[in-house]
Order: structure tokens, then sequence, then C-alpha cells
């Protein structure tokens, strides 16, 4: 039972680390990316190497994960994020199709659909991780740090530089910014955040292959930050919290169980389209609302000057 | 070389219908600047109206074929009036108008799954077989693809410098404000773009479903890859993406001639990333670069 | 959508254990106490998704052993089958064990399709759970301890069906249309083995996505290889897929095929129609258990039973005679007791006759070669394979 809701934890911490790190590119640097789980697969796998192959130690395991999948998220930042934004999203559907089809059919590296099985339990300082409780507290730590590092972030010079050109590219650019570089550097920073998550799941799964990281699941990180509220620390965490837990509600429905797929899924597709169309701003906005006295931004686009 | 000549007319065929489905998509998003994701679910909704009325209720084709535009055009109207119209008028992002488009893909998915269940079906046709010409095997379905979407593009082309909806419809295309500077009421017009650009895929449903067959993911499919006909052939453009639509056809499938098969997906979108990259403009395209 | 859906139905399915354990923690104990201890029977099937239609079978055999299980009093207490859905694809599968193991506490689990086996296989042989596959039929099945497959791998089938392919229906040419994961490679190389050994000449080797669905230049690709025969490694809808589209190109060749092929959809697909598959084969008049076995089937479903359905129908008998076996010996039944007790009974009565394993965790059966004719399978010969 305890070991239950510890892996609804990890999940659910998983969520909120790939979308907080994803929020960073459409919140702040309004770069509207569908291949986050590209680097969220790529941090996997690497973490699954090096675990198989390497070391358990989680620390390093995560390190070079995130490295490698800081690098191929510069690697295709610079030539693609020239182009104007909406093709951004297509360039990123295409990346990511692509990154699908290598995971897929570069055995040698990734095992295919075969995957990469019996990745041993990891060791943290010594200290060797075997129940779901303590990848709980694993996962939690990880989650703290990563939207510390987001929050302070964001509040750097960098961060403000980032949401100027977000709302005024002209201006900003007036000011002597470079707008390609900072948004390089949001996009490798956003990717080798999600290498984090990927490692985390790596060690809690023990096994790794394609299907946690097609585009599906990439449009699902992004609706968790759309549908929380793009722009805002809250925002991606209130929407990883509603698209994760959001499947209970539906307990209280009794019907035959080869219904209970698509119900599901009609329900999540018309609570995304009614929440767009009603409350573009995002759930986190509601608390916003609640209190005053902190502006009010608008998902994407912002208002804040 | 009779083999890669063989797979360059399959790759035409199967181009013509994504030459059609990127068409639709491009006319859509050059008039209302809609990223219209839920494309691929208007084709998917009009394919299993064929295969209901034709196999079921063993509908004479002509009537099978009438059901499935006239659903194909009732889900494209429909959503414009109904959820992107209302979007469009408080200002909604381009990401906000998104999600909402994918959220529809995946309520059309999961109604099909519900009403049809998720297993394969196919319809039983005469058509899809092959026969010998010379050294290549053509089939009905085939020639029919290529058929329709020449007599279908070349009808729209026509239609949009000839009427003067159509007339309208360019010069949304050009500048969506002008039409409201001239009173038009650029809603009308949507829905005008949508009822076209939905229809047209109608035909790449109904020959698909006689081809490969139905199942429910197949929206998805062709979802992604009218928006790399789309922006291959160049936004704006809809002869571009015709263009587009057909490239990629005979890229994933003349791609295949020496690579294995389970690369096939990247060829697609390796394609139009190489053209994001190095020629963003597309084939025929307007300026996309930023600023 | 796949992965969505993979997703939502790992969280779901932890949420409703969540509650089921809440509300019911203190029932399971009551339950116990008129009828015995509750032995649970872990199903990873796929319940959803494009091969749901497989599920469904092999639950039905699982369920009515289960029935006929708990009507006899052949072991003391009760079996209940708890099922996680596998989706018939390795990452849910993952989460679903992990489920049966860490929150239904079982030791006995029913694996299917060998993607799936192959995840979940290190998770039931580093804690000591007992898997019996009968479905998946990947040559490379034997994996570990706890893992037993009681259908015979497609190595076995292979071994079976190519030297009649060869010696009476005068094949030499052969090409491969496989899918690209842990079975259809498998597949894949096995037949290049054989086939070298055989003489006969692997002519074209496909593979293709597991999700693909449009095959128009790999037709041209095999119709151009000029194969006297096309092997197709796939399984579900994708299979009928491809046999209606290598019809449809205009390629005549036979076709040959695995125990996938006895779905009833396969049978009844005009495009099929010739397809020369291999089976397990089963005696259903080879003992008094097996007749039984037959017309309570037939009560029950209204239906001739297949080999899917008698496979999982034995593995659930199988662990039911293993906790005989230990509450004979008053063993607690564990899952290292009953891999022991594996050991000590060596063999099992089961729908078809006796069956026993191999050292490495496989079953060693006879083949039947079948072919398709008018929406219904004739045995053509059947195969007892020589070690």
């Amino acid at each position: 039972m305890i070991a239950y809701i510890a892996n609804l934890g990890v999940l659910l911490g998983i969520a909120v680390i790939l979308a907080s790190s994803l929020n960073l590119m459409v919140g702040y640097a309004g770069i509207f990316s569908v291949a986050h789980a590209v680097f969220y697969g790529v941090g996997a796998y690497a973490a699954a190497k090096i675990a198989l192959g390497v070391t358990d130690s989680f620390l390093l395991a995560t390190a070079v994960a995130m490295f490698v999948s800081g690098a191929v998220s510069f690697l295709l930042a610079v030539p693609v994020l020239r182009v104007r934004e909406e093709y951004f999203v297509v360039a990123s559907i295409g990346f990511q199709v692509v990154a699908s089809t290598i995971f897929t059919s570069w055995h040698a590296v990734t095992g295919g659909m075969g995957g990469l099985a019996g990745i041993p339990p990891a060791r943290v300082l010594g200290w060797q991780l075997t129940s779901p409780v303590e990848y709980l507290i694993l996962t939690a730590v990880c989650m703290v740090l990563v939207l510390a590092f987001i929050a302070v972030l964001v509040k750097s010079p960098f961060g403000r530089a980032l949401k100027a050109f977000r709302d005024d590219e002209v201006a900003a650019t007036a000011l002597g910014k470079d707008p390609l570089a900072l948004r390089v550097a949001a996009t490798t920073i956003s990717g080798a955040l999600a290498a984090v998550a990927g490692s985390i799941y790596a060690f809690h799964v023990s096994f790794v292959n394609p299907e946690s990281f097609t585009l599906d699941y990439s449009v699902m990180i992004l609706a968790m930050v759309i549908i929380g509220g793009a722009g805002s620390l809250a925002g991606p965490i209130v929407g990883a919290v509603f698209i994760t837990a959001f499947p209970a509600l539906l307990n209280f429905i009794e019907m035959p169980s080869r219904y209970v797929g698509p119900v599901e899924q009609l329900i999540y597709g018309a609570s995304i389209v009614l929440l767009m169309v009603f409350w573009p701003n995002g759930l986190a906005s509601i608390w916003r609302l609640l209190r005053p006295r902190r502006p009010v931004q608008a998902a994407g686009g912002g208002t804040e000057r | 070389m009779i083999v890669l000549f063989q797979m360059f007319v399959e790759g035409v065929a199967a181009g013509s219908l994504y030459a059609l489905a990127a068409v639709g998509f491009a006319l859509i998003y050059a008039t209302t600047r809609t990223f219209h994701f839920a494309h691929g679910a208007t084709m998917m909704l009009a394919a299993y109206a064929f295969y209901q009325a034709v196999t079921v209720w063993q509908w004479p084709a002509v009537f099978a074929v009438a059901l499935a535009v006239a659903v194909a055009v009732a889900f494209g109207v429909g959503v414009e009036r109904l959820v992107y119209q209302p979007m469009r008028r408080t200002d909604a992002s381009f990401l906000t108008i998104f999600a909402a488009s994918f959220g529809l893909l995946i309520v059309a998915t999961n109604v099909v799954v519900l009403l049809f269940g998720n297993s394969f079906y196919s319809v039983d046709s005469t058509l899809s077989r092959g026969f010998l010409v010379g050294p290549l095997y053509l089939s009905w379905v085939n020639l029919l693809s290529v058929a329709v979407a020449l007599v279908s593009i070349t009808a729209l082309q026509w239609f949009m410098r000839r009427t003067r909806t159509g007339v309208i419809l360019r010069a949304m295309m050009d500048d969506a404000a002008l039409v409201g500077v001239f009173g038009l009421g650029d809603r009308r017009y949507g829905m005008i773009a949508f009822a076209i650009g939905s229809a047209l895929v109608a035909p790449a449903a109904i020959l698909t479903s006689l081809n490969a067959g139905l199942q429910p993911s197949m929206g998805a499919l062709l979802t992604l890859l009218a928006i790399a006909g789309a922006i291959v052939g160049g936004i704006g453009n809809l002869w571009g993406a015709a263009l587009g639509g057909l490239l990629l056809g005979i890229a994933e499938n003349v791609g295949v001639w020496q690579l294995s098969s389970t690369w096939k997906p990247a060829i697609t979108f390796g394609v139009l990333l190489i053209f994001l990259m190095f020629k963003p403009d597309g084939l025929l395209g307007a300026a996309t670069r930023r600023s | 959508m796949k992965s969505i859906q993979d997703h939502r139905r790992r969280v779901r399915a932890v949420v409703i254990a969540a509650a089921a354990a809440l509300t019911l923690g203190a029932a399971g104990a009551v339950a116990a106490d008129d009828s015995g201890p509750v032995f649970k029977v872990g199903a990873l099937f796929p319940l959803t998704g494009p091969n749901a239609v497989y599920g469904k079978l092999f639950s039905e055999g699982a369920d009515l052993a289960v029935e006929h299980v708990n009507d006899s009093d052949e072991i003391d207490g009760r079996l209940d089958i708890v099922h996680a859905d596998s989706q018939a694809l390795p990452q849910p599968a993952v989460v679903g064990m992990n489920k049966l193991v860490n929150v239904d506490k079982v030791n006995f689990v029913l694996s299917a399709f060998s993607g799936v086996s192959k995840a979940i296989a290190p998770i039931g042989n580093r804690e000591h759970v007992l898997m019996v596959n009968g479905g998946g039929v990947s040559p490379e099945l034997a994996i570990g301890d706890y893992f037993l497959n009681d259908i015979p791998l497609s190595d076995d089938e292979v071994n079976a069906l190519l030297p009649y392919a060869v010696e009476e229906m005068g094949i030499e040419r052969i090409a491969v249309i496989h899918v690209n994961d842990p079975f259809g490679n498998g597949v894949n190389r096995v037949i290049k083995e054989r086939c070298a050994e055989l003489g006969c000449e692997v002519v074209s080797e496909i593979g293709i996505d597991p999700s693909a669905t449009s095959f128009r230049s790999e037709a041209v690709k095999l119709r151009a290889a000029g194969a006297d025969a096309i092997y197709i490694a796939s399984y579900g809808q994708q299979q009928n897929v491809i046999a209606k589209q290598l019809r449809d190109g205009g390629i005549r060749s036979q076709l040959l095929s695995y125990s996938a092929f006895g779905i009833p959809a396969t049978q009844a697909l005009g495009a099929a129609d010739g397809a020369v598959y291999t089976s397990e084969h089963i005696d259903y008049d080879a003992d008094e258990l097996t007749r039984d076995f037959l017309s309570s089937f037939k009560d029950e479903y209204g239906e001739e039973p297949n080999y899917y359905q008698v496979n999982y129908y034995n593995a659930v008998l199988i662990y039911a005679d293993l906790i005989a076996h230990l509450q004979s010996q008053d063993k607690a039944v564990t899952g290292e007791n009953l891999r022991a007790a594996l050991q000590e009974m060596g063999s099992f009565d089961v729908v078809g006759g006796k069956i026993s394993f191999r050292e490495d965790g496989t079953v060693r059966m006879p083949i039947e070669i079948n072919r398709i004719s008018d929406g219904e399978s004739e045995v053509l010969e059947t195969v007892e394979l020589t070690e």
C-alpha cells in the first residue's frame, strides 16, 4: 500500500520536473516545444547505459545524463530556433518523430523495442536505494532542487532578459541583448533538467524502452504546462498534479472495463478543449485571482511589463 | 531499376493523398491562422463514416462517398464555429489554440474507439487489387488517388482565382485583418475555409480505407503528414502544399529502397527538418524567418 | 495516443489499487476464513489497445481453470485471479508487474507477449515470483530460473515448419517480413540460421515498425525479391494488414507464419486464405481431464478452445498442482518453494496430456502445420521435434 502511494509520488515528481523544465522554454522564453519527451528519453537512456555499464551511482549517472541531454538540446536549438515560433512547434514535432525512430531502430545503443532491462537499483552517496519510499525521497529531493534552481534562474538577470524578449523582442534587442543566444541557453538548460527526470525514471522502473518517450507523451507534458498556466512557477506543478491525478476522478463512475480507457481519454481531451476555450490562462491563475497583489499573467504571451 | 520506379509510383499515389490533406491544412492555416491539429480527425471520421455506410449499411458507393464528405465538412465547420471562433474572439495565443486542437483530436479518436473499437477494419473492394501494365503494377485506388488529387486541387485553384469568395479567401491569406476592414465578417469566411479544407480530406479518407484499412490512429498520423507537407511546400501557397505532400509521399516510399523500413517515419520528418533548417520558406512559400 | 493512454492507465491503476487497499484492507483477511487461504494468480494481459483481442482469449482460459480448481478440492483454499493491463507493451507491463508483486503480493504471474516477458522477467527473477508465459514465442524467452514457457517458442515452430516447407512444399527462396521487436528479430534470426542448414535461401528481410499500417513499398520490395514464400512474423491487426496489402500488391507467393495466425480475425481474412502456419499440437482426446476441459469449455464459451486458451488453462492447473504439492508437505506457498516444487514434480497432467519443462524453462511439444482454407484451419502434418 505504502509502496503504491510512493510509486504514484515518484511518477508525480517526474511529471513536475518535466513540466517545470519545459515551462522554462514555453513560459519564459516563448518557445513552444513538443519534443520534451526526447530529452527525458535521452536522459533515461544515458543514465541506464551508465548504470548498466559503468556504475550504479545515481549522481554520476544523472550528471552524465544531464550533459548528454543538454548537448542534444543545444544541437537542436542552434539551427532551429532561427525560424518563427509556429515553425519551431513543427520542427520539434519532426525532431520528436525522428528521435522516436532512433530510439526504436538504433539497436546497438537503445536495444530497440526490447529496451534496456535489468537496470540495477540506484546508489546515492553509498546508500543503496531499494524500496519505493526511498525512491520517493530521492525524487522529492531532486524535484525541490530543480524547482529551486528554476526559481532562482528566472529571477536572475538571465531570466529577466528572457522575459523581456518574450514580451517585446524589438525593445529588448534595442537594449543590446542577443535573443538567439538567450533562447539557445534556455533550451539547453531545459533539456538538461528533463534528463534528471529521465535518470530517476530509469533507476526507478529499472527498464527503459522507446514507448515512454513518444510524441504523445511530449504533448502531455506540454498540456501540463498549458493547463496549469505557462510562465509561472506554480502553473506546471498544478498542471502536472491535475493530469497525473485526474484519472482518480473517473473511478467513481461504474462502466464496463473496455470503455474505461477511451472514456478516460475522451474526458481528458474534452477538458483540455474546455479549459483552453474558457480558462486559457491555466488553472494556477485561479490561485492568483485570490491573491490580487500579484499581477495576472497571460499564458505564453504574458502581459507582465 | 524497375523496383525503384515502382516505388516511385507508389510514392506518387500515397503522396497525392498527403497532398490533399496538406492543401486543406494550408488553406485553413493561412486564412484563419488556426493550427488545426485535429485536421487528421476529420479524415478519420470521414473514413469511419464511409466504412459504416458501405460495409454495415450496404449503401451504394455514391451515397457513402457523399456521407463521408458531409461528415468531414460538418466536423470541420462545427469545430471552427464552436471552438476556434470563440477562442479567436478572446485573442487566444497560438499555444492555446494548438492545445485545444490537440484536445479535439483526442476526443474524436476516442469517440471512434468507443463506437467501433480499436480493431482494424478493411473495406472489401476490388479497386485495391493490383494489375500489370507492362512491367508496372497499378491499382485503381492508386490511379484514383492521383486523379482525384489533381482534379480537386485544380478545381480549388480555379475557385480561389475566379470566384468572389475565393478572392476574399486569398485576401485573408495575405492579411486576415484586411477582411475585417472591408466589413465582410471573417466568421463566415473562416467557416468556408474550414468547409473546403475539410472536404479535401474526404477522398484521402475513402481511398485510404480501401487501400490500407481503418484504425483509430490513422487521424493523428495524417495530421502530422499534412502539417509537414504544408511546411515543406511553404505556408501560404496552396500549390506548394500540394507539392510538399507529394514530395513526402515519394520520399517515404522511395526512401526505403536502400534503407530499412523501420526508418520510414524518420525519412518523412527528416525531410521536414532539413527544410525547416535550410529552406524554411518551403518550396514555394513566403518568408518565415524571425525578423 | 498510445503513451498517454499508457501513462494514464498506469496512474489510474495506482489510484484504484490505493483506494481498494484502503477500503478492503481488512476485508481480505475476513474472506479467507471459511474457504481457507486465497492464492492470487497475477494475470498480466493486454486488456486494452490493439492486442486486447489476445487478452480476452488468454483470460478465458485462465478464468475457466480458476473456476475448475475452486470447484474441486485439490488445494486447501482457493484461487483468485488479479488482472493488470500490459497492453502487450513492455513499459506498461513493468508497471503492472510492479503492482502485482508489490501491492497484490502475488507469487505467480501469467505473462504473455515476448517484449512484455523480457521486460518483466528481471523483476520476477529478483523478487522470486514464478512466471508462466503461454503466448509469447520469441526464441529469446529462456530468461531465468523463475520464468517458464508452456507454449513452444518460435524456434521450435520454425524448426518444424522449414523442413516441411522445403521438402514437402518445394520452397527454396524465402522472404521474411518481421516486426522490429524482440520477437520479430528473434524469428528472423532463427529462420536465417535454419535456412542455411536446410539449403533454402532468405532472399529478403524486411523489418517493420510495430505500429506501421502501410506496406506499399515493402510489397514492391517483396515482389521484386521473387520469393517462393513469405514468412510474416507480426501479430494482431498488423499481420492482417500485411497479408491484405501483399495480396493487393500482386504477390501470389505462399504465405507462412506461426501460431499468431490462429486468431479468428486472420482465419476469416480472405487474403490469408491458403496460408500455412504452425501451432502447438494439442491432443484433445488425450485423457479424461482433456475431454472434460473440452466439454466444459464449449458449455462456457459456446466454441472450440484454441491453444492460447489451453496454455493459460494449463498454466493455472500447474500452479494448483504446485500448491497442492507444497500443502501435502506442509510447506508455505512462496516463490522459492514453488520453484523447488516444480523441480521435484518434473511433469504435470494438463490438457493435451503430460507436459514437462526443459532445464531452461521452455517446453517441448509436438508442432502442427496448418493451412487456412475457406476460413478454417486444416492440419497438414504433426511434427515431433527431436532434441
